[in-house]
């Protein structure tokens, strides 16, 4: 999977004051700061850039692949794709059942990207981002993927979905 | 981040705690200038205006998080939401930085942003009821004609 589909994001659009704070780039601190995070947490990451990290877990559903791109502004988790679409339109049980799981969903929240992939997004602000946030970030994508792997699944149906 | 923060076993969070947060929220409103009024002891409640109109926002605070929410952002059509719908909101947490858009139990969509209490700032309630303000804006009148197609589509 590469990079740029992983974490590919539109600029976010905010009014006023918002707008001005959005700037992209990491800066040197949290450069340092996330892969002492990850040793802390015991996960294996790939630096593929100083503001783009790659790690993964397996689960009980499967192995899932976790991106993190940090920027001035935000630091943002990504599970993506969390299920492949494959070009096909999702059914709607699957459109359901990712809106309703936005609503029991603590921290992350499940969306479909411009290919039409699942994916699983955590978001976090870059101001007051503590190893806290970190853990909680990685334990929420973690279990919710694997939480709800089987729902999803049973919601593609028969147009199935990969699992990656 | 210390040597201290990387070395602590006990993960110890180090939030004002919840009743304190919502004092500090208050000030903040009151910096702000924007309206409010208490509903409960750790939930405000502020009227957000946008160009396509005007939403009513919860603000709570619990022990970990601050929880701005529109909710209903739309109410749930008769026989609830259809296809073109449920792919307009699906499609719109890509588009929604912070913010998440999904069902509630009774079948209403919603509008939220979660934000750790831990760390939290004034801009990040700022932003928070900003993001919720544009998207809000940006995404009523699409779910409305989405509701609409869905209608005539049938079913829904």
């Amino acid at each position: 999977m590469a990079p740029a589909v992983a974490l590919r994001r539109v600029a976010p659009r905010l009014p006023g004051r918002a707008q001005t704070l959005v700037r992209w780039g990491v800066d040197e601190d949290m450069a340092k700061t996330l892969p002492a995070y990850f040793d802390r947490y015991g996960w294996q990451f790939e630096r593929r850039r100083t503001d783009l990290y790659r790690t993964g877990f397996a689960g009980d559903t499967g192995q899932y692949e976790i991106w993190l791109r940090a920027t001035d502004n935000w630091v943002y988790f990504t599970i993506n794709p969390y299920i492949r679409a494959e070009g096909e339109p999702l059914p709607t049980p699957a459109l359901r059942l990712l809106l309703e799981l936005n609503y029991t969903v603590n921290l992350a929240k499940f969306l479909v990207d411009n290919d039409g992939d699942i994916a699983l997004n955590v978001e976090l602000p870059a101001e007051g981002f503590s190893y806290s946030h970190f853990a909680d970030a990685l334990t929420a994508l973690s279990h919710y993927a694997d939480e709800h792997r089987r729902a999803f699944d049973e919601a593609m149906g028969e147009t199935g979905g990969e699992v990656v | 981040m210390s040597d201290d923060e990387l070395n602590d076993p006990d993960d110890v969070r180090s939030g004002p705690g919840p009743s304190a947060l919502c004092e500090r929220l208050v000030g903040m409103f009151d910096d702000f200038g924007w309206p409010y009024e208490r509903n409960g002891p750790l939930t405000l409640r502020t009227h957000l205006g946008g160009e396509n109109g005007t939403f009513v926002a919860l603000v709570r605070v619990t022990e970990h998080w601050v929880v701005a929410t529109i909710n209903p952002f739309c109410a749930r059509p008769e026989g609830g939401f259809g296809p073109v719908a449920l792919k307009l909101m699906a499609g719109a947490n890509h588009l929604a930085n912070m913010a998440k858009v999904g069902i509630d139990p009774v079948g209403d969509a919603f509008l939220t942003v979660e934000l750790p209490s831990e760390g939290f700032a004034d801009s990040h309630l700022y932003d928070a009821l900003a993001a919720l303000t544009h998207y809000a804006d940006q995404f009523t009148i699409p779910l409305l004609q989405a509701n609409r197609i869905d209608r005539l589509n049938g079913g829904h």
